[in-house]
């Protein structure tokens, strides 16, 4: 079987990554689907997160150079992650795994956030949720002023509109000090302003000082 | 879990590159950045001309760091 899923994994790098938003997601997603296979026949759980979730939930947003995943152990005699990678032609970097224009790293061995699974054609993997994505984007710009992931979240509440469980997403936002960023956020996303760096600084700044008020 | 009965995400995808597209089209990102990345990966990125449209900022955190720390 792992050398049917190399054979898989071989054939969407062979002309490598696409700079089509849509045929790079999906290509995103039959590495994915590759992936969640491999590991899930080896006793281990693998989830998206990262960019190439937000890529996954929302192409356009980020264009994913690297896959980051979450793998868990679901079995006590699982595989080793090592000889998952290797069996689908990974080469270890340090503590990152390559192969052709794929770079994968895996960050933690234990997911706290809510994931379910999504499927793209024939490829079906497991992917944190979109809220999980959101909520990261909006806590990273308000709490660390990250402008670039405050642009993100816009094109995020953008691209959901009205599909957002508005009450995990508030929830999860409230414990990381955050929620008073999400109405802003979507009235940028919502109309037709122009939206700059001195647009979300400004945001910051009103944030801040109603919070010293 | 059967495949069959999970929706083709395909489906949305089109509609929100459209939102996200919409989005961009009226954003200036000039002097957004972004945290810095681990440098191995910066390497491979660079090397494959994918660094994306925002230059790192090395004052921010790096993304390990935003995920374990929270502020005070």
């Amino acid at each position: 079987m792992a050398s049917d899923l190399r054979e898989q994994l071989e054939n969407v790098l062979a002309s490598g990554l696409s700079e089509d938003r849509l045929e790079h997601a999906g290509q995103v997603a039959r590495i994915a689907g590759v992936l969640h296979r491999a590991f899930g026949e080896a006793g281990l759980r693998s989830t998206i997160v990262g960019g190439s979730a937000i890529e996954l939930h929302a192409p356009g947003v980020y264009l994913s150079g690297d896959i980051d995943l979450v793998v868990e152990r679901v079995r006590r005699q699982a595989e080793q992650i090592e000889a998952v990678f290797e069996s689908l032609g990974f080469e270890r970097r340090g503590r990152h795994w390559r192969i052709g224009d794929l770079f994968v790293e895996v960050p933690s061995r234990t997911l706290d956030d809510p994931s379910e699974f999504m499927r793209v054609g024939d490829a079906v993997f497991e992917i944190v949720r979109k809220e999980v994505v959101l909520a990261d984007r909006i806590v990273g710009f308000r709490q660390w002023e990250v402008l670039a992931w405050g642009q993100q979240a816009i094109d995020l509440l953008a691209a959901f509109g009205s599909e957002i469980d508005e009450k995990w997403l508030r929830g999860k936002l409230e414990h990381e000090g955050s929620l008073d960023a999400l109405e802003p956020l979507r009235t940028l996303a919502g109309n037709d302003k122009p939206v700059t760096e001195g647009t979300l600084r400004e945001l910051l700044a009103g944030l801040r000082s109603k919070m010293q008020r | 879990m059967n495949a069959e009965d999970i929706p083709d995400q395909r489906e949305v995808w089109a509609e929100r590159l459209e939102r996200v597209r919409r989005s961009q089209k009226r954003a200036d990102i000039s002097g957004m950045r972004r945290p810095p990345r681990d440098p191995a990966e910066r390497a491979f990125l660079t090397e494959r001309g994918r660094l994306g449209p925002f230059p790192e900022d090395p004052d921010l955190p790096a993304p390990a760091v935003v995920r374990r720390r929270r502020p005070a």
